[in-house]
């Protein structure tokens, strides 16, 4: 019996030695960052948009595992003006990056967006995303700028969107959307105007002053915008507007300058087409799109990230 | 009265790839065009290899490479990643995600008797900017970043549509000789294509009856 008990005793001990090597090894402080950028999202009424961001950690910890994280949602920086998101998935992802002898890898974190019974339209400059775990702690993320609006639907009885590209050039060294090239198609009988085509975002705005109809040549998606428009300055938004024609049953190639109100990237966007027809005026909504992927991310990039660390216990 | 069928895609790239080599040599890339020096593996000539091989001279132990075209910039036309056809008469929604691990974004190209553990060689050993970094953590001085790619659009009845890649890489490519006691155990001729960016674009157009 007593050699039970102590057999018993070692085998407990030994349990507790290991629990606490293993749990050891995990606590401690963590780093991570990540690379804000302009994000927008649309959303019918009754769906529940799928929200992600890639979150990079210096290691894995608790602050990756999905059965931690308790709650999460989208705020300005004071934790106001917020937007409850459902935590769906943290997956790790291909991306990784060295920083100060450090290998920082990519974990995207998925979540569902709000079910609303009407229109709704959250937008955030400086967004942040506030992640609860059930440990109590709490971080908070500069996600860049945030937008999410709900609609009845995609599309238009009215036009569709035949072809759509992106121009995608470099502002301070980073990749990102500088303009649009999309094919509009009238699928009605009469003429079409089309008002303005603006994204779905808070930071990037459509240029309806430097909107201009295109030919058939093609243009390369890495096309020095100034070659099309010689004038163009990311950050010089006009207030002039401009209208094109789309007639019966006809097809128009547009090129969207974009601009920023702030500088940060983006290679997805949502947009909404606001155009008229029979005096009328509707709006066709485009879900988001990624026009490219990829691009150097450079060390000066890098080294402007905001690195913050937390405790893992 | 539109009715829409959700169809969502998590797709398997190879069904969409077409098999047979494109001009490049490179499955996947239909196209590629340097930005200034350089030549393709498929555009350098037998005496030029030779004259690589001739130029590599003897080692007692290890690899040997001669580049042909060293890190050089290019463009690239990639293939239609995903076609849909609508020939029903209501649009239908497409929900499409191409997840990126299940897309190879990087080419290599072999030839000879060099194979497999070659490729990490030469990448590890010539590629590296900073080879004095080996064994230690080192900043990166760049890194390529890839994210999900999505989109959910509907398409029109009697329409097909077609997502397409084109984008930016870099070419490298030489001749490479393994020694053996001063003896060539292996030689062969390479090629590596590494994508920096991937432009998507889409278009939809009416299925002609």
């Amino acid at each position: 019996m007593k050699k039970l008990i102590l057999a018993l005793s070692v085998f407990i001990l030994a349990g507790a030695f290991l629990a606490f090597f293993l749990l050891k090894k995990d606590s401690g402080p963590v780093t991570f960052t990540t690379f804000p950028a302009a994000h927008g999202f649309l959303s019918p009424y009754q769906e529940k948009e799928e929200i992600s961001f890639e979150i990079f950690f210096d290691r894995k910890s608790m602050f990756v595992e999905e059965r931690t994280l308790n709650a999460a949602w989208i705020a300005d920086e004071n934790g106001e003006n917020v937007l409850a998101l459902t935590p769906v998935e943290i997956r790790k992802t291909e991306n990784s990056f060295v920083h100060n002898g450090k290998t920082y890898q990519g974990y995207l974190f998925l979540f569902a967006g709000p079910k609303t019974d009407d229109g709704f339209l959250f937008e955030l400059k400086d967004a942040h995303l506030f992640l609860e775990y059930k440990s109590g702690k709490e971080i908070k993320v500069p996600v860049g700028s945030f937008a999410l609006e709900k609609i009845p639907a995609f599309g238009s009885e009215e036009l569709y969107v035949s072809r759509l590209q992106g121009i995608v050039n470099e502002l301070e060294g980073v990749k990102t959307l500088v303009g649009i090239c999309l094919s509009l198609k009238n699928k009605t009988s009469e003429k079409i105007v089309i008002k303005a085509v603006e994204p779905v975002s808070s930071t990037v705005r459509g240029d309806a002053a430097g909107m201009m109809e295109l030919g058939d040549e093609e243009i390369g998606p890495g096309t020095d915008i100034r070659e099309l428009l010689p004038d163009y300055d990311p950050q010089l938004i006009a207030t002039r507007k401009t209208e094109l024609e789309i007639p019966p049953n006809g097809e128009t190639r547009i090129l969207l300058p974009l601009k920023y109100l702030q500088k940060l990237p983006t290679n997805t966007l949502a947009f909404r087409i606001e155009y008229e027809c029979l005096g009328e005026t509707q709006t066709c909504y485009f879900n988001e799109f990624t026009f490219f992927t990829g691009g150097r991310t450079v060390k000066d990039a890098i080294n402007s990230l905001l690195f913050q660390t937390n405790e893992d216990d | 009265m539109k009715k829409t069928f959700l169809l969502c895609m998590i797709l398997l790239l190879s069904l969409f790839v077409p098999s047979a080599q494109a001009a490049t040599g490179h499955k996947g890339f239909s196209e590629i065009v340097l930005a200034e020096e350089g030549k393709l593996l498929a555009e350098i000539t037998d005496a030029e290899i030779q004259a690589g091989y001739n130029a590599l001279g003897r080692k007692f132990f290890g690899w040997k490479h001669y580049f042909f075209t060293y890190w050089e910039d290019a463009t690239y036309k990639g293939e239609v990643i995903f076609a849909k056809s609508n020939r029903t008469g209501q649009p239908i929604e497409i929900n499409y995600v191409l997840q990126e691990k299940e897309y190879t974004e990087n080419s290599w190209k072999v030839k000879g008797s060099i194979s497999g553990k070659v490729q990490g060689k030469i990448k590890k050993i010539d590629f590296a900017l900073n080879a004095d970094a080996e064994g230690e953590k080192k900043d990166t001085e760049s890194f390529t970043r890839f994210e999900e790619t999505k989109f959910k659009v509907l398409l029109e009845p009697n329409h097909r549509l077609v997502l397409q890649i084109t984008g930016e890489c870099t070419v490298t490519n030489g001749v490479s000789k393994h020694f053996l006691f001063g003896i060539c155990s292996k030689k062969g001729v390479w090629e590596y294509v590494e994508v920096v960016t991937r432009y998507y674009e889409l278009r939809t157009m009416e299925i002609e009856e």
